[in-house]
């Protein structure tokens, strides 16, 4: 569904890239965390897949196709097959409930009917009955982020990207948001959070791709915000070397089909134990697939 | 229904930012009327051409018993030396150069005299006899009245040769002037509506980026996006220009056509009718400049 391929993206020659050399393969139906510090390059990740930036370096493909090289009047179909969803929500604010995710729909050029008949489906499903007419400074944080969600999810697409979606909401609030996700993850959309909340991420017990000074430097399967303080990349780059070398991964044979496949979702689930924190299927690590290669 | 939301959009816009649409409706407005102030100059300059140099283009003034010059010395003009003229103008040193001539006698000429001066207290106090009689000719080639100058005007009975285009000429130099100017003024108002309207557009673009955020972000199509603003840029425009084009009209039809012909009989002045020619070239102006100029604002600060 999503993959990057040595990815390297250089905002200003003179600092250090946002993202170097990254490789990693979320497949459809994917829950998948983005962790990782400020300055991590986790925005600059979800920026590459709605290709608000172009890569430096490498390839991303997003459904089959290599956005990198989508020339610009493809993008917008591009976009409409990604939902997305901020931590600022980025509602209109006089526009009601109805006319925010209706909006979505509008710009798109449909019909009345459908869009009556969808919009309020939708705002079910994110847990709005009966607030449609409610304007958004009228609504909880929680349910901003709810219609924002509404919004994102309107169109159908197939992948759903959140940057920080609970950044600015209160504990308990976040699990109600997290729940919608998890809800939406499970009627079959590719979910790709980024965050820094450690709970959530604990105790969704889902896939985590950690993200430090601009690569890779965990991704496991039914990972946990790690607490502890992790090595410096170059430590960790020369312990690496035990974890990646046991995985005959998803790197590998993804590489091997991925500019045929355009339906990644069928492909299996990386093997390689599950068991929480501790497993490794390093996909992600750069080294790996240079060495490999 | 896509179209309906589009429009929608663009007067949304037009409601947010309606002080910058009204300034550029009225300087569009303004610099339209200059270029339709040029427009009907031409306009008047081909009609009065038409009219003037197929009538006269020499007039040959008999002598009356009021004549001063020497070629008068034996006062009012006799039927002899009259015919002798008329005999001149068919015969063949002068006919190569004639296209036709009238003859306009002492009545007729106190007739369009009266029809000419019919406001003023002059009319009354003239007579016939205070009036010279005069073949009016049309040359062949207008350049050459020089040489016709030179046949008649030593010819006894003969007070004045005059070529009457020449004062046209002056005329129709200051007319060019004026609608010189009056393009010079237009281009310069049409530098201020076209940055005016980039203004605009730049405006609107970022009192409602959230709105275009979110476009982009749901995919919406770049048409989808950008034609609400150059919509808004293109009817403010076209306002300004239907504006113009009232007042084009309206200058053509009362005060050239009703109170200047009132003023000047004589002459052939245009009429409200023609100045209609000019509406499609101002409404295509507006348009075009409109486009243009919001397309560049477009491309270069609304991104999609």
């Amino acid at each position: 569904m999503i993959r990057f391929e040595q990815v390297t993206k250089v905002y200003d020659r003179r600092s250090r890239p946002a993202l170097q050399d990254v490789t990693v393969e979320f497949e459809r139906g994917q829950f998948v965390f983005l962790v990782g510090a400020s300055g991590s390059g986790k925005s600059t990740f979800i920026r590459l897949m709605l290709r608000e930036e172009r890569a430096s370096a490498g390839a991303v493909y997003v459904a089959g196709r290599n956005v990198a090289r989508l020339p610009g009047w493809r993008v917008p179909r591009l976009r409409r097959s990604i939902g997305v969803v901020f931590q600022d929500f980025r509602l209109l604010p006089n526009k009601t409930v109805f006319a925010n995710v209706a909006f979505a729909m509008q710009v798109l050029g449909k019909g009345r009917g459908q869009i009556r008949q969808t919009v309020p489906q939708v705002l079910r499903t994110v847990g709005l009955d009966g607030k449609e007419r409610r304007l958004p400074h009228e609504l909880s944080g929680g349910e901003q982020q709810r219609v924002a969600i509404a919004r994102a999810i309107v169109n159908r697409p197939d992948i759903l990207l959140a940057d920080e979606p609970t950044g600015n909401l209160d504990p308990e609030t976040s699990l109600g948001i997290m729940a919608v996700l998890d809800q939406i993850n499970e009627n079959g959309t590719t979910v790709v959070m980024a965050t820094h909340d450690h709970d959530i991420v604990n105790q969704m017990r889902r896939r985590v791709v950690e993200l430090r000074e601009g690569r890779i430097v965990r991704d496991e399967q039914a990972g946990q915000y790690r607490t502890a303080p992790v090595p410096p990349a170059d430590d960790w780059a020369a312990t690496a070397g035990e974890t990646v070398q046991t995985s005959t991964d998803t790197g590998t044979g993804a590489s091997a089909d991925t500019d045929t496949d355009t339906d990644a979702g069928i492909r299996a689930v990386p093997p390689g134990p599950v068991r929480a924190g501790t497993a490794r299927t390093g996909t992600a690590r750069t080294g790996t697939e240079e060495g490999r290669r | 229904m896509r179209f309906a939301f589009i429009l929608g959009e663009t007067l949304s816009g037009i409601r947010r930012n309606l002080s910058m649409v009204v300034s550029v409706v009225l300087v569009t407005f303004i610099s339209l009327t200059f270029v339709g102030a040029a427009g009907l100059l031409q306009l008047q300059i081909n009609q009065m051409k038409g009219y003037w140099y197929d009538r006269v283009e020499v007039a040959i003034f008999l002598c009356t018993g009021t004549s001063t010059t020497a070629s008068c010395a034996t006062g009012p003009v006799t039927d002899g030396q009259r015919e002798a003229v008329r005999h001149l103008l068919e015969s063949p040193t002068a006919a190569p150069y004639v296209k036709s001539y009238e003859y306009e006698s002492q009545d007729q000429a106190l007739q369009i005299f009266q029809e000419q001066f019919k406001n003023s207290a002059m009319a009354g106090t003239v007579t016939a006899e205070q009036l010279p009689e005069s073949f009016r000719v049309a040359l062949v080639d207008p350049e050459q009245y020089e040489v016709v100058n030179e046949l008649f005007s030593s010819m006894p009975g003969v007070e004045l040769v005059s070529d009457q285009r020449q004062l046209l000429e002056q005329i129709f130099s200051l007319m060019n002037m004026a609608s010189v100017i009056a393009v010079s003024v237009a281009g310069v108002m049409l530098v201020c509506a076209v940055l005016l309207i980039a203004t605009t557009i730049r405006l609107s673009a970022f009192s409602r980026r959230r709105e275009t955020g979110i476009m982009r972000l749901v995919g919406a199509s770049k048409t989808m996006i950008q034609l609400p603003f150059l919509l808004e840029g293109v009817i403010a425009a076209l306002l300004g220009a239907v504006l113009a084009s009232g007042t084009s009209w309206a200058i053509a039809e009362f005060f050239i056509g009703d109170w200047l012909t009132r003023q000047y009989p004589g002459t052939g002045f245009i009429a409200g009718g023609d100045a209609l020619m000019l509406v499609p070239l101002l409404l295509a102006v507006a348009v075009v400049l409109a486009a243009a100029s919001s397309l560049l604002t477009l491309r270069r600060y609304l991104k999609v």
